[in-house]
């Protein structure tokens, strides 16, 4: 039996709350605070400053309740708490909550039955002893890289309300940028794990392609959906990982490859790193600000050498393709049936990938090999190679058009440029935010080998350590 | 081929049994003009017939 908590003051708790979480964990196994007083200190943030941010779509404080209760009652009873013991988190509206219609940013999924399970990557945080506050919002069927939804609202940047979250994981950025949470997980297709962590200026974590399970979130691309956490250092970036990583038999592209935990990999930094800069495609079209955070990460990384990937206009085009003939076939009976109940913006592209030829859609997947070859080429110079996540800081909500390259480009298609012909082969990417270099923060892609999420999180650990690489406090 | 890329449209959807309302066609063909051009990138890429595609199925 353990000691019961003498609770310290309000003002402690709430700084609690809104910090790591690793700290959360130590202070609830060691008794310095209730998993309970976590949580009702983080419902109150949540209550009072979500209104400005509409990071949820669900706030589960029943739930929540009865988990942190659980925690304590187990620490009580003397079972050792898991690693992330009495912490606060919030999962993107893809993943299965029981007893919640999985939205996935739609309208149309709120007729779905409530799920009967959570998804398995949830049932792993509640394992590890984490507490789910609930559910966030995210772009339409994630068919989207703005964090703008047309049902829901949209998610807003906690470093200026007017300026737009990034997506698809919109919430999951906004939430833990504004600090609602120290915690959330979202998806990667094409860039939604990597595009929201650079705009709301927080640390994300697209793993390896087949890494961890998808089993019961809703799709979007079967070829290219990941999962991932987000979070403000990359301790408990790695921490919470390490909480997600395991076999599932319920996930069929799951593959089956020993993990190295990274969170003992995190002190030894990019000692023995050999790190490249990437050229080419990710050194145009950008912005001063974009390029200045790659060679500011670079130079903390010791990295002298620039090198291209080949042909990436042709990865990207593949990747385009491939998102829009799968995402078509998923939604086909539903543009069908319900067409006045999506998002124009998402139904529209929709549309034109049902009338998209097979054999490009074919020769892409064809394609894919060819370039993911040449990428590990690269791989067997380098451990780590670094890039932009995004070519601008976020565009104010509802923005239409950049310019880029003294081009004037659409936004929503273009925010993915330097993310998408790396989900494309499945690449982990560690999502680093290098603030500084305007009012609005922005990140880099500290792209691995596949299946060294160990390696990318060293690399974003060394520059947190340099002092280039933090998450700045929001606005809210 | 300007022109061609609407006919095909307006019959591929209509094979598909998919509803477009003339308000948001212009924004459709946009969108399939867009991936066509991608799509010929794409096909002009030469590959030999040995080429295999990335997803591998393992019964």
């Amino acid at each position: 039996m353990s000691a019961p908590v003498t609770e310290p003051s309000p003002t402690t708790i709430a700084d609690l709350a809104a910090g790591p979480a690793l700290a959360i964990a130590a202070a609830v196994r060691a008794g310095r605070v209730s998993a309970r007083a976590i949580c009702e200190a983080a419902l109150e943030r949540i209550a009072a400053v979500d209104p400005k941010l509409n990071a949820f779509t669900h706030v589960t404080a029943v739930r929540a309740l009865a988990e942190a209760d659980a925690v304590d009652a187990a620490r009580a009873a003397g079972a050792a708490p898991g690693p992330l013991a009495g912490v606060p988190y919030a999962v993107k509206n893809l993943f299965d909550l029981k007893g919640l219609p999985t939205l996935a940013g739609s309208k149309i999924n709120a007729d779905r039955p409530a799920a009967d399970r959570d998804a398995t990557l949830v049932e792993r945080l509640r394992a590890a002893g984490a507490v789910c506050l609930g559910a966030l919002n995210m772009g339409e069927y994630a068919y989207d890289f703005t964090g703008e939804n047309l049902h829901a609202g949209h998610s807003r940047n906690p470093h200026d309300l007017g300026h737009m979250s990034g997506g698809s994981s919109g919430g999951s950025g906004a939430a833990v940028g504004g600090r609602l949470v120290p915690l959330s997980l979202g998806s990667d297709t094409n860039g939604s794990i990597r595009v929201p962590s650079s705009f709301c200026g927080i640390f994300g974590l697209k793993p390896t392609y087949g890494r961890l399970s998808r089993a019961r979130s809703f799709p979007f691309v079967a070829s290219l959906d990941h999962l991932g956490p987000f979070a403000r250092n990359v301790a408990d970036l790695a921490a919470t990982y390490d909480a997600l990583v395991g076999p599932d038999a319920d996930d069929p592209a799951l593959a089956d490859i020993e993990a190295l935990p990274a969170l003992p990999e995190l002190e030894r930094g990019a000692d023995g790193l050999r790190v490249g800069i990437l050229g080419g495609w990710f050194a145009r079209q950008g912005t001063p600000q974009a390029y200045d955070a790659v060679a500011r990460a670079a130079a903390a990384l010791g990295a002298e050498r620039t090198v291209e990937l080949p042909e990436v206009e042709r990865a990207r085009a593949s990747a385009y393709l491939i998102t829009m003939a799968e995402g078509a076939a998923l939604h086909r009976d539903r543009l069908r049936d319900r067409p006045a109940d999506f998002d124009p913006a998402v139904r529209e592209r929709l549309l034109a990938g049902a009338a998209l030829p097979a054999a490009m859609v074919v020769k892409a997947q064809n394609f894919r090999r060819w370039f993911r070859d040449r990428a590990l080429e690269l791989f067997s110079q380098f451990d780590v190679l670094v890039a932009p996540s995004t070519p601008v800081p976020a565009p104010r909500s509802g923005q239409a058009t950049f310019v880029l390259d003294g081009r004037e480009m659409l936004v929503r298609p273009n925010i993915g440029i330097y993310t998408q012909p790396i989900s494309f082969i499945g690449l982990p990417v560690a999502a680093a935010p290098i603030p500084g270099g305007g009012p609005l923060p922005i990140g880099v892609q500290l792209i691995a080998a596949p299946w060294r999420e160990d390696v990318a999180l060293r690399a974003a650990r060394a520059l947190e350590t340099a002092g280039v690489a933090y998450a700045p406090e929001p606005v809210v | 081929m300007p022109g061609q890329a609407g006919a095909y449209l307006d019959a591929a959807l209509a094979l598909a049994g998919l509803p477009l309302e003339p308000e948001l066609r212009p924004r459709v063909l946009l969108h399939l003009e867009t991936a066509l051009q991608m799509g010929a990138l794409v096909l002009d890429f030469p590959l030999p017939d040995e080429a295999e595609p990335a997803p591998v199925y393992r019964p």
